[in-house]
């Protein structure tokens, strides 16, 4: 393993590095999916290029809309009084992330780019509408978080691009969010599934206007649960049809059977996550 | 003379939780592991292993690889002076062909594992070691192999070795069975398996090796057996007195480095270049190549009365030995021997075999086959209490075994059985059954019981040796060639000679794991070490201890049994002393020794023929009792843990914090050998060469482990303390498949407990398959 390592200043210089090195260079954030990956030999860099010395991409910036910028940690994430209420959900996908030290170097912007379908706050993330930002040669672009992500390790992203930031509304009114996540430890864990919801509920409390249901390690990119999320908008949000919802997520996803779990597993557990994260999620309305 | 010494009635330091010498060094990251090592000039070195299970050779050249830059050694099995090392099993009641169980250092023209060492290389820096490995031309011809030892016993499976794939058959035939099965009121039959589990250490194989200014290959390693010196010395075909085998402080152990690891490599790699030679193996390659605990297949037919008295039982035990043999006869030994649990069972069969497979070779692992049987018999316990309407502890209660039982092998109990006043205490302890938090969940409680023999089988004659002494200033040396693998067994060593001769624990330094240069005291395994070494110890101090009583008793003029050893001085009735250095420039004037040498010979014995025999085949038992509480999710099979207490009868604990340390750490190992460990293979490739694929419990994990440390005041050992390393591994599978049985009326009859097989047996992932 050899290779150059460069710590640009600025965004400037961090966004003409990656552009003259392209394909042969990768970012360092916090290292935690790329070292690993440098040292099993599955990628091999020529030039590592640190975001570390980059001002303000680890930046949570809140003004109507929520800006997390690429270098944002999960224990940042976690950390953050605002996120407290409407945003609970994105604490909970943060704060199950590995384990401490995991979570204190480990970055949004990279759990984003390695594009695991495992990832823990990518489903949030897409349950929020989240879109993300990339700098290139070619300037500055926009996309919606889901399609960003094409399949298992990789983005949309071009080679060289830089993910600036991530950003989503503010939730209003009555929304809540919640994440849950299945693994065999509580601890330093891959998903075997994760769900991430969203609900708003019009202004009597009683019936479902939005809904959002991303799940994790059940098909192979961060997956939405569309015909649940149908099922649920415009209807009372009764556990009939919370479990309605699980059922149509566990008909539609498409996990596969590994050494952490089989297939049918997988599904049961999103047929009885996905209503429990619902059920999460009307429980903080109260 | 030296057993006459009456020891100061109240104990100063032996029983008292005193920190450990070794504790700060090791936080405070100083202490100086195997690998932390390095000299002048040192080369790195690594193994290339197999990418097959079952292969034929065809072609093997280092040419290319031995020119490359930086390389300084490529050896193959023809560099080996002696390419097998053999252990011999003694004791064998069935012929089973030749039982010098033997291994390859490297592969010749077959492997038979993935992962077994084809060549080793040594070069300036691990890249390029590294490098020349991949460059060495290996072509290898797939061969069929066998995965499973029912499939490897069957007629015509392909051959792992060539006298055939049984390695060992032990039987035990007991009292009249047949008839008493006859009388049984219920019968409960079962089928139990275990898994694949890896020792999983914190620390990786590893050393360092170079030849000493006197020509003695010296091997700094991490061992549990410095006494391997032997079979380097084989392998080298040298004289056993020019290696020399230095063992530091393990970062674990856990039976995995019981056999050799990396010593043999670096012996054959040093003495070739002349140089020091590195080897760490990754975790990768420990996760992929060492050897694992057994897998069993257990099937168990036991009858009982209608009162609940356990009258026959027929166990049948069928275990993979890997591809080598390794320890797997003696560890199919100790599963034989205490498969009915400690409970008196009149009528016993006990049918144990062995067979080769290609998978990765099986060896010790804490708990050495006496741990499998635990998940058998104690589920077949609670299924019996539950078929009978008795609760946990009464089933276990009316069979126990008693002092003067004797086991199905026909050894007599003779030291105190802690049965049934474990079980009842660790089962009080758990409290007030908590209410479930949800809806989806169910609470379950299970209890589990179990024996493991301390001291290595008595016709292997064991025996551990110590020198201690003081200086002139009145500070203590104890020299003792104890491996310490994080037990604590250096400073129990301490506790004891400083109990015995009246000084502080600060006043003593230790010198262990060397065999040039510290008393041989044999293996750090078979939860022997404090039983053996604390008894040569506690011989060695008693005997100083009189030496220097007999010089000091004229000088104060008092008879030496009127005298007492404290606080560095020598003390008479009526508050006259001298101190502890007087007396001994009286000893130097005198020619008396200030030093003792002392060997501690356990009590021995003659084999046991096994299926008619009485006899003994352990010196004693320690026996214990686990209570766990689950949370069971009703719709998902996840089974969290709620609360954990574990009770095992120590004898006498010389040091708490250590006891209660080995009782904790053996629970939460045993739980995760329980709920989520497993080595997972297919067709003998392992797909768990990570700890993210090879999943050991975190501390968020488990609950925190209550551990009741029990005193019975009767033990083989030191203080008449009992073995404590293995027994706490025990329990805990079984206590968890109980607990699970209670909240959920299903029983889990294969480890690990994973959610989804509690997801299967509770039907919900649709029909059973
Ligand atoms: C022990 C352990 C446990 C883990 N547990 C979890 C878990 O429970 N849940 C989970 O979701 N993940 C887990 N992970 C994975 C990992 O920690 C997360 O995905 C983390 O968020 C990655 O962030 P990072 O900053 O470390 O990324 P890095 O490793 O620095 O980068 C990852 C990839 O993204 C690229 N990259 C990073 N930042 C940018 C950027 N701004 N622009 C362009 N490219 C960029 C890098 O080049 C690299 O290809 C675990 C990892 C380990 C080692």
């Amino acid at each position: 393993m050899s290779f150059q390592y460069h710590e640009p200043v600025s965004l400037a210089e961090a966004v003409d590095l990656g552009a003259r090195f392209g394909a042969d260079g990768r970012f360092l954030a916090g290292g935690t999916d790329l070292i690993i990956q440098m040292r099993r030999g599955k990628v091999a860099p020529r030039h590592v290029l640190s975001l570390h010395r980059v001002p303000g991409l680890d930046a949570i910036e809140l003004n109507g809309s929520v800006r997390l910028g690429a270098l944002v940690t999960h224990r940042a994430i976690e950390r953050c009084a605002s996120f407290q209420g409407r945003l609970r959900g994105l604490v909970e996908g943060a704060e199950v992330v590995g384990g401490h030290q995991i979570r204190n170097v480990g970055t949004v912007g990279g759990n984003i780019i390695n594009a695991s379908p495992a990832a823990d706050v990518v489903p949030v993330l897409l349950a929020l509408d989240a879109t993300i930002t990339c700098v290139g040669a070619d300037g500055e672009r926009t996309l919606t978080l889901e399609e960003f992500l094409l399949e298992p390790g990789r983005t949309a992203r071009r080679p060289g691009e830089l993910l600036t930031a991530v950003r989503f509304a503010v939730p209003q009114g009555r929304t809540a969010t919640a994440f849950l996540k299945a693994g065999r430890r509580r601890a330093m864990e891959i998903s075997v599934v994760c769900v991430a919801a969203r609900l708003t509920l019009d202004a009597t409390g009683e019936r479902c206007v939005e809904a959002r249901i991303a799940l994790g390690a059940v098909a192979p990119t961060t997956w939405r649960a569309r015909e649940a999320e149908r099922l649920l908008e415009g209807r009372p949000l009764t556990p009939e049809a919370m479990r309605e919802a699980g059922r149509a997520a566990a008909a539609g996803c498409r996990p596969i059977g590994d050494v952490r779990a089989s297939a049918r597993y997988r599904r049961l557990l999103v047929e009885t996550l996905v209503p429990r994260a619902l059920a999460r999620c009307r429980k903080r309305f109260e | 003379m030296a057993e006459a010494v009456v020891l100061h009635p109240s104990l100063r330091l032996v029983g008292r939780p005193l920190p450990r010498h070794d504790a700060r060094d090791k936080v405070a990251a100083a202490t100086a592991y195997a690998a932390d090592w390095g000299m002048p000039g040192m080369l790195q070195a690594t193994v290339l292993r197999s990418p097959y299970a079952s292969a034929r050779i065809v072609k093997l050249d280092t040419g290319r690889a031995a020119a490359m830059p930086g390389v300084a050694a490529v050896l193959t099995a023809k560099d080996v002076p002696r390419n097998t090392l053999a252990t011999d099993v003694p004791g064998q009641t069935t012929a089973v062909g030749p039982l010098r169980a033997t291994l390859h250092v490297l592969a010749t023209e077959r492997v038979r594992h993935q992962g077994e060492p084809v060549a080793l290389v040594a070069a300036e820096t691990l890249e390029q070691a590294r490098a020349a490995a991949e460059a060495i031309e290996v072509q290898y011809e797939p061969l069929p192999g066998v995965f499973d030892p029912e499939a490897a016993l069957a007629p015509g499976a392909p051959r792992v070795h060539e006298a055939g794939n049984l390695l060992a058959h032990w039987r035990i035939a007991r009292g009249d069975s047949a008839a008493a099965f006859a009388r049984a009121a219920v019968i409960v039959e079962g089928e139990y398996t275990t898994q694949f589990v890896d020792a999983a250490y914190l620390e990786p194989e590893s050393g360092v090796a170079w030849i000493d200014s006197d020509g003695v290959i010296t091997i700094r390693v991490s061992t549990q057996v410095i006494e391997h010196f032997r079979d380097v010395a084989e392998v080298l075909q040298i004289p056993q007195n020019r290696v020399r085998v230095i063992g530091p402080y393990l970062g674990g152990g856990f039976g995995g480095k019981e056999d050799v690891t990396v010593e043999v490599y670096l012996g054959l790699l040093a003495l070739r270049t002349g140089r020091p030679v590195k080897m760490v193996w990754t975790r990768q390659e420990s996760l992929l190549a060492r050897a694992k605990r057994h897998p069993y297949r257990m099937r168990y037919r036991t009858g009982a009365s209608a009162s609940g008295e356990i009258v026959a039982e027929q166990i049948d035990l069928l275990a993979d030995a890997g591809a080598y043999a390794y320890l797997s006869a003696l560890v199919l030994l100790y599963s034989t021997v205490t498969a009915a649990g400690p409970y008196r069972v009149p009528a016993v069969e006990v049918e144990a075999r062995c067979a080769y497979t290609n998978n990765p070779p099986t060896s010790a692992m804490r708990g050495f086959g006496a741990m499998q049987t635990v998940f058998a018999y104690e589920s077949q316990m609670d299924r019996i209490g539950r078929a009978l309407g008795l609760d946990p502890v009464e089933i276990r209660r009316m069979n126990a075994l008693r002092r003067g039982d004797s086991l199905p092998v026909g050894q007599v109990l003779e030291t105190h059985v802690a049965m049934p006043e474990l079980a009842e205490r660790v089962w009080a302890a758990l409290g007030p059954v908590r209410p479930a938090r949800a809806a989806h969940v169910k609470v379950g409680r299970g209890l589990a019981c179990n024996l493991q023999p301390y001291g290595r089988i008595v016709w292997l004659h064991d025996w551990s040796s110590a020198w201690v002494g003081f200086e002139m200033d009145g500070s203590l040396v104890v020299r003792c060639g104890v491996p310490d693998v994080g037990g604590g067994q250096a400073s129990s060593l301490c506790q004891i000679a400083a109990e015995v001769l009246g000084v502080g624990l600060e006043q003593v330094s230790v010198h262990i794991g060397d065999s040039a240069l510290t008393p041989l005291a044999g293996t750090t395994t078979a939860s022997r070490q404090l039983y053996m070494s604390g008894n040569a110890v506690l011989k060695a101090a008693r005997e100083l201890r009189a030496q220097l009583l007999a010089v000091a008793a004229p000088m104060l003029g008092v008879k030496d049994s009127a005298l007492d050893l404290l606080e560095g001085a020598v003390v008479a009735d009526g508050g006259r002393s001298l101190p502890v250095p007087d007396v001994l420039r009286r000893c130097a004037r005198e020619g008396v020794p200030r030093s003792h040498l002392a060997v501690y010979h356990a009590p021995a014995g003659e084999p046991v023929d096994l299926a008619t025999g009485s006899g003994k085949v352990f010196p004693d038992y320690t026996f214990g009792a686990h209570a766990a509480e689950v949370e069971i999710d009703m719709e998902t099979g996840a089974v969290r843990l709620v609360k954990y207490v574990a009770a095992h009868d120590v004898g006498r604990a010389i040091n708490p914090q250590s006891v209660e340390g080995q009782i904790q750490g053996g629970a939460v190992q045993g739980l995760g050998g329980g709920l989520l460990e497993e080595v997972i293979l297919e067709e003998g490739i392992n797909l768990t060469t990570s700890f993210a694929s090879y999943l050991i419990p975190t501390a968020a994990d488990v609950p925190d482990v209550e551990a009741l440390v029990v005193e019975s005041g009767e033990g083989l050992g030191p203080f008449n303390a009992r073995g404590i390393g293995e027994p706490p591994i025990g329990p805990p599978a079984a206590a968890v498949a109980n607990a699970i049985a209670d909240a959920t009326g299903v029983r889990l009859t294969r480890l690990p407990l994973t959610p989804e097989r509690l997801a299967r047996a509770l039907g919900l992932l649709g029909k059973a398959g």
